[in-house]
């Protein structure tokens, strides 16, 4: 039996893999760690909802329906619900779930893990009621549920004007929108159309103009700088942007609020790659870390592909033509030319598009008291005064703080903490390593690998701390 | 209990089943198929986890399974992240962390 | 800003009583017992100090899971853990709850009578349990288990909060620290000196507590001190309410697991990663980890739905019978060594105060005949 083609993921950019490879007749296992596929731009709503036709949930059914119909051809084999945690052999993953857990030895692995939000701490911003742009999203599409009350959306890069003109269109009561940029040149439906709904654009509206017509204050150049509650969101606090990144908070003005939904854009989530040994380097028009790639979409690793928002943030429509792209070099065809000619169109706009949202200075939004790590609770003032920081290594401060070693496993906190702390973000050498597991997994889950190796019990004598 | 802090958006409709199960010792009724954090923000509660240190509240956040912030402890089940579990008949959910010593 | 020395900074012109080479348990503890006596004292570490052994083990400060020989060093070493904290002025995360080692068969049952009457006469506090006595006391482990000892001298530190509050002591006490600062030759004889790669540094007298990394060191003046490699793994769960009230290890020495101060259970044993000191990897090795989890989860079924959030894997220098090296090299009489003791966390800060107390007075408070150096230098290699 020929070894599978492995793809790690089933959003866009895997199932769109997955696609052309099995229509080849090639064998495929796809590992997602949803319980349905589509990842996050086409998360769906439980199989027992129902949706009128005139529902005001913007969503990209119909193409998702087409795609996941790859779920069903011989070859195909969907591992939901299941993560790959480790990569116990070159282009072998290990993966645990509660169907099975074991190894499967690949003939390629294709990373397409997606994306993470960038956080941006600010005073409060752990109170219930503030959630992620993503977030928002998701509860919506995955949940047909809106934030109720007064909401407020903020941040930086297209998520924004998304997360605006999804909850306007489904009803939500928007009362201000603010992106830090202030080059309004962007909030224009075109430029957000990598990211969003195609439906949106048919409407011939546009984000902006929803947004405009909802008659929500909509501001460029300004930040949250605070959040007030008690057990829950009761005020935003929005300031201009200072030159320094900073709020101005002289300037501050206090939204009453229920809800405040919040982006500062999305990073490539390169924890997969990283553990495959794949190198990895710094891209600005990326939006950040991503794993270095040829022109085949396969990265530094023999017979490992990278694709999708894990790879370089690009949005939907970059992740489907990259899941076509790598399956063709995957099996050693040439991709139709027009493929090629409209990834390389699309390619070279995602990065424009990437480097245009980005602030001249990093934001900062948070005080001394701020919680920056969630998990471990350690505030700014903590980790400014930890002595790892003096070695000017993130990993450093990991080790002396607990910065990042709860159950998110640093995804929350590790990428604002170097910009916060000041340490250099371009030395990989001191930025903590990836480990197995990829993902909190069970004991349970984790034992139950049923491909492992023998054991190979430890010396009698060797007594162990 | 304050008002829901999330509805239904217009047009989508939830499975007609319900199901019953027990959150932070109040009985709370899901659809067949919501997950646990659509059902507890329905109800009006905001707080799926309180921290370990601190004591905080902490909710719904990242929505894509990464933040962990919405961890919920099911008997029998141990730590799932609320955003994606679905409810059931019968469960038995309470924060996550929380102060030991309380 | 910076709390640590800049490493490209010069270095101190001036010459030391001591240069110790390597800033571990061994080392730090070490240093501050020689500069308690008055000696001016370097410690130069090829990273930061405390990055390996000592600080990525897991804590436990076990006294039934040592080698016979080693329990007095044991029970020694505890009475300066139980005042360590007040005299470093921190919390250093001590708890000593006393510890379970269990037998899941019959021969390992036999095997923990036979060595539990053998602690016993060394003066170790250890009581053996039925079945029965386990499951009243412990009903959170399994009942496969077939028999256990319990010693309330068991206990548990937290290398995480050890680390910091040492270093800071050391400075105090006017040790200077040098990180980031590789050893590359070290010039023996009269004029004794240490080469790094950011220049030379002068000392009266070296003490190498290098772990692992003591045999290069040792080969350096002439020395062949043998140290095997382990790469031991240890696995850490997310926090969970408090319910495993003691630390567990087994008959066999293949499991030690123990849950900490912040909820998070620790799950090792000795199970082997993969690495080596020349590419300097530390790899998990997964079909070991997962023997690892099996065994912790048949123990304790409990762990079962707990998540691993991270593991991770440790160089351990281990010598030929087991027992560390501490005394002068052979050869030489102004270099010294301590390295390498089965269950270095717990001893550490004995072996690094008794190296102190002969590098700095020529006796020591305790006997160190058995840890003698050059107890294998007639064995071939």
């Amino acid at each position: 039996m020929s070894r599978p083609v492995v793809i790690i993921g089933a959003g866009p950019a895997g199932l769109s893999c997955a696609w052309e490879l099995a229509s080849a007749g090639r064998e495929v296992v796809l590992i997602d760690d949803n319980g349905m596929a589509g990842g996050q731009y086409f998360r769906q709503l439980p199989e027992t909802y129902q949706v009128s036709r005139d529902a005001r949930l913007l969503r990209d059914k119909a193409r998702f329906d087409e795609l996941a119909k790859v779920l069903t051809l011989p070859g195909v084999r969907y591992l939901s619900s299941t993560v790959v945690w480790g990569a116990p052999g070159n282009k072998t993953v290990a993966y645990a779930g509660p169907t099975s857990s074991g190894r499967i030895e690949a003939s390629a692995i294709v990373i397409a893990t997606g994306a993470q939000e960038k956080s941006l701490p600010f005073p409060g911003w752990t109170l219930p009621g503030i959630i992620s742009a993503g977030g928002c999203l998701n509860l919506a599409k995955a949940h047909g549920m809106v934030p109720t009350g007064r909401v407020v959306v903020a941040g930086n890069g297209p998520l924004v004007l998304v997360a605006a003109a999804t909850l306007i269109a489904a009803g939500a009561e928007v009362v201000g929108v603010v992106e830090a940029q202030s080059d309004i040149r962007l909030a224009s439906a075109a430029v957000s159309g990598l990211f969003a709904a195609p439906g949106v654009l048919r409407t011939g509206i546009g984000y902006r103009a929803r947004i405009m017509a909802a008659r929500a204050g909509f501001r460029t150049g300004w930040m949250v700088a605070g959040a007030r509650g008690k057990d829950r969101l009761t005020a935003v606090g929005i300031a201009p942007v200072g030159a320094d990144g900073r709020p101005r908070r002289d300037k501050q003005q206090w939204i009453e609020a229920d809800a405040l939904v919040v982006g500062y854009g999305l990073l490539p989530g390169t924890e997969t790659a990283r553990l495959f040994g794949c190198r990895t380097e710094h891209n600005p028009a990326l939006n950040g870390l991503v794993p270095w790639r040829d022109d085949t979409l396969r990265t530094s690793e023999e017979g490992i592909y990278a694709i999708g928002d894990g790879a370089g943030i690009g949005g939907v429509e970059v992740a489907l033509l990259e899941g076509r792209i790598a399956a063709h070099s995957i099996m050693g065809t040439r991709a139709p030319a027009s493929l090629a000619s409209r990834y390389r169109r699309l390619d070279g706009y995602r990065r424009k598009l990437n480097l245009a949202y980005r602030m001249p200075q990093p934001l900062l939004a948070a005080t001394d008291d701020t919680i920056i790590c969630r998990c471990e609770e350690l505030t700014l003032g903590r980790l400014l005064a930890d002595p790892g920081r003096g070695r000017n290594s993130l990993n450093a401060v990991k080790t002396s703080s607990r910065l990042g070693m709860g159950r998110c496993q640093g995804r929350n906190c590790l990428h604002v903490a170097s910009s916060l702390l000041g340490l250099a973000t371009d030395d990989l050498t001191t930025h903590p390593r990836a480990r197995p597991p990829l993902k909190p997994l069970a004991v349970g889950l984790l034992a139950a690998d049923k491909d492992a190796g023998s054991a190979m019990e430890p010396d009698e004598i060797t007594l162990s701390e | 209990m304050s008002q829901p802090s999330v509805r239904l958006i217009e047009g989508v409709r939830p499975s007609d089943e319900t199901v019953s199960f027990m959150f932070e010792g109040e009985k709370l009724t899901g659809w067949k198929g919501e997950a646990i954090a659509s059902a507890v923000m329905r109800a009006g509660l905001r707080t799926l986890r309180r921290t370990r240190i601190g004591d905080e509240p902490r909710g719904y956040y990242c929505g894509m399974g990464l933040c962990w912030e919405c961890a919920v402890h099911v008997e029998g089940q141990g730590v799932v992240r609320s955003c994606s579990e679905p409810v059931r008949e019968g469960l038995v959910i309470s924060f996550a962390d929380g102060r030991w010593d309380k | 800003m910076s709390a640590y020395p800049d490493s490209e900074r010069r270095l101190p012109s001036r010459a030391y009583d001591v240069a110790v080479i390597g800033g571990g348990i061994f080392g730090l503890f070490c240093a501050l017992t020689l500069a308690d006596a008055g000696k001016s004292v370097v410690v130069i570490d090829r990273g930061p100090v405390w990055s390996e052994a000592s600080a990525v083990n897991a804590g436990s400060l076990g006294v039934q899971n040592k080698l016979p020989a080693l329990v007095p060093y044991t029970l020694w070493s505890w009475e300066i853990w139980e005042t360590l904290a007040e005299r470093l002025g921190a919390d250093i995360g001590l708890r000593r709850d006393g510890g379970y080692k269990i037998a899941m068969t019959e021969a390992e049952a036999e095997r923990l009578d036979a060595v539990s009457m053998q602690q016993k006469a060394l003066g170790l506090d250890v009581r053996r349990l039925t079945q029965a006595d386990l499951r009243r006391t412990a009903p959170w482990i399994s009942s496969d288990c077939v028999a256990a000892t319990y010693s309330p001298q068991d206990g548990y530190a937290n290398p995480t909060l050890v680390g910091p509050a040492l270093r800071r002591a050391v400075e105090r006490s006017g040790v200077e620290i040098l990180d980031d600062t590789a050893v590359e030759e070290i010039r023996s004889g009269d004029r004794l000196g240490v080469v790094t790669r950011r220049g030379e540094i002068q000392a009266s007298k070296i003490a190498i507590t290098s772990g692992a990394w003591s045999g290069r060191l040792a080969a350096m003046v002439g020395v062949r001190l043998p140290i095997s490699l382990d790469v031991n793994m240890v696995s850490v769960t997310e926090s969970a309410r408090p319910t495993i009230e003691n630390i567990v290890t087994h008959a066999r020495g293949i499991l030690t697991l123990k849950q900490v101060a912040n909820g998070s259970c620790l799950i090792g044993g000795g199970w082997q990663g993969i690495g080596t000191l020349e590419n300097q990897r530390k790899e998990v090795s997964y079909d070991q980890l997962v023997h690892n989890l099996r065994l912790a989860l048949r123990v304790i079924p409990g762990l079962e739905r707990l998540n691993v959030v991270r593991s991770w894997a440790g160089y351990e220098g281990v010598t030929p019978d087991s027992l560390p090296y501490l005394g002068l090299l052979p050869g030489h009489r102004n270099i010294y060594c301590a390295a390498c003791a089965r269950g270095g966390f717990t001893l550490g800060p004995l072996m690094g105060q008794l190296l102190g107390e002969l590098i700095s007075h020529g006796e020591t408070s305790k006997p160190i005949d058995i840890f003698n150096p050059g107890r294998f230098a007639h064995v071939a290699a």
